[in-house]
């Protein structure tokens, strides 16, 4: 799946990606952020 | 104990521009009772810079101690900070100030009712400033409501105020304070359909007062985008009324066009099911949207500072 972020969108989750055990690329923070968004969000009803 | 430099009683409905330097203390006193006292706040030395009550209302629609009285934007500085407020003295950021319009139109009041725009002009033009420099005030004392739909309170409600009640604010700039009696108070609830007397009290800076100034200034200056003058595009102030276009004008905006890049995922069966409900719950209109709406509300909540308000914590 394709999804666009702005460039100062991306900026902020490079410094994400710079903190420890978050992976080597952004797709791999941005999936590993979506998943962890959906467990705050989501909860039990998460699949 | 701090020398004063300064006393004077306002007497309704009057004002006073007062100037004060870095670390000196304005101390409002209710001498005899409930009043709501408007204020404005200008930097001393560059008037086009002035407080914001809509950017102090941000951290909440009262002030409290250790509140920071900003000025507004591009500049954003601290000008004033609360180190005393009473909890009979409650305060209003949303009425702006109350003028002689308003009283005419809305209440078919004859003649020029007393008022706070009239009040603040007549208070600045000791500093040739025009009634066009009065801003909206904060309004001490004064004791506002609201709803959920964001309706005021009709009328306001009563004032708290007690008579020996005090507000002090420390300049954390050279300013120019201008306090006065609102002139609404005789006929609404600001100052319970009365006028009444505030003292306002200058007094020198201390050694305490200047830790606290040099604390909150290393905490609240600095900011790469706390502009001054010499970086706006437009630096000198315009005198001609009419407003026209400069020639060939080239707007040279923050960002635009905003470069957008593409990040590709891979996603599972429950990610996409998640995604899903999501978009059912409305989080987004579609797919990309709601991906995009949760990772960055995701980043929002867990690495951006919440709004709160300010404090006094000085150590």
């Amino acid at each position: 799946m394709k999804i666009r972020f702005t460039s100062q969108q991306l900026k902020l989750l490079q410094a994400v990606l710079d903190e420890k055990d978050r992976g080597t690329n952004m797709n791999e923070v941005v999936l590993a952020i979506f998943r962890e968004f959906v467990k705050q969000q989501l909860g039990r009803e998460a699949a | 104990m701090s020398k004063i430099i300064y006393t004077k009683t306002l007497d309704p409905v009057s004002g006073k521009a007062i100037p004060m330097k870095r670390g000196q203390t304005l101390t409002i006193t209710l001498l005899e009772g409930p009043q709501c006292v408007d204020f404005n706040c200008f930097n001393l030395h560059d008037y086009k810079e002035r407080m914001s009550v809509g950017h102090m209302r941000r951290t909440g629609f009262r002030c409290r101690q250790g509140s920071i009285v900003w000025s507004a934007p591009p500049r954003y500085n601290p000008m004033m900070v609360f180190t005393e407020l009473p909890a009979t003295c409650r305060t209003d950021l949303l009425a702006a100030r109350c003028h002689a319009t308003q009283f005419e139109k809305e209440r078919g009041y004859p003649g020029t009712h007393t008022n706070c725009q009239d009040t603040l002009a007549e208070s600045i033009a000791e500093f040739g400033l025009t009634p066009d420099d009065v801003h909206d005030s904060l309004n001490l004392w004064m004791n506002t409501g609201w709803d959920d739909e964001g309706n005021f309170i009709p009328n306001v409600r009563r004032n708290q105020g007690k008579k020996g009640d005090q507000v002090k604010l420390l300049a954390l700039m050279d300013v120019l304070a201008v306090p006065l009696i609102c002139g609404s108070g005789d006929v609404s609830n600001t100052s319970n359909y009365w006028f009444r007397s505030v003292k306002v009290e200058v007094t020198d800076s201390t050694p305490e007062n200047d830790a606290v100034v040099a604390t909150l200034l290393k905490k609240h200056t600095g900011f790469i985008n706390q502009r001054t003058p010499d970086q706006f595009r437009v630096k000198d102030i315009r005198t001609e009324r009419d407003l026209t276009a400069t020639d060939k004008f080239e707007p040279k905006f923050t960002l635009c066009p905003v470069p957008v890049e593409t990040v590709t995922v891979e996603l599972t069966e429950s990610d996409k099911k998640n995604l899903a409900k999501l978009v059912k719950r409305g989080f987004g209109e579609d797919e990309e949207d709601a991906l995009r709406s949760a990772v960055m509300t995701w980043y929002t909540r867990n690495r951006t500072a919440q709004i709160v308000p300010e404090t006094l914590d000085i150590e």
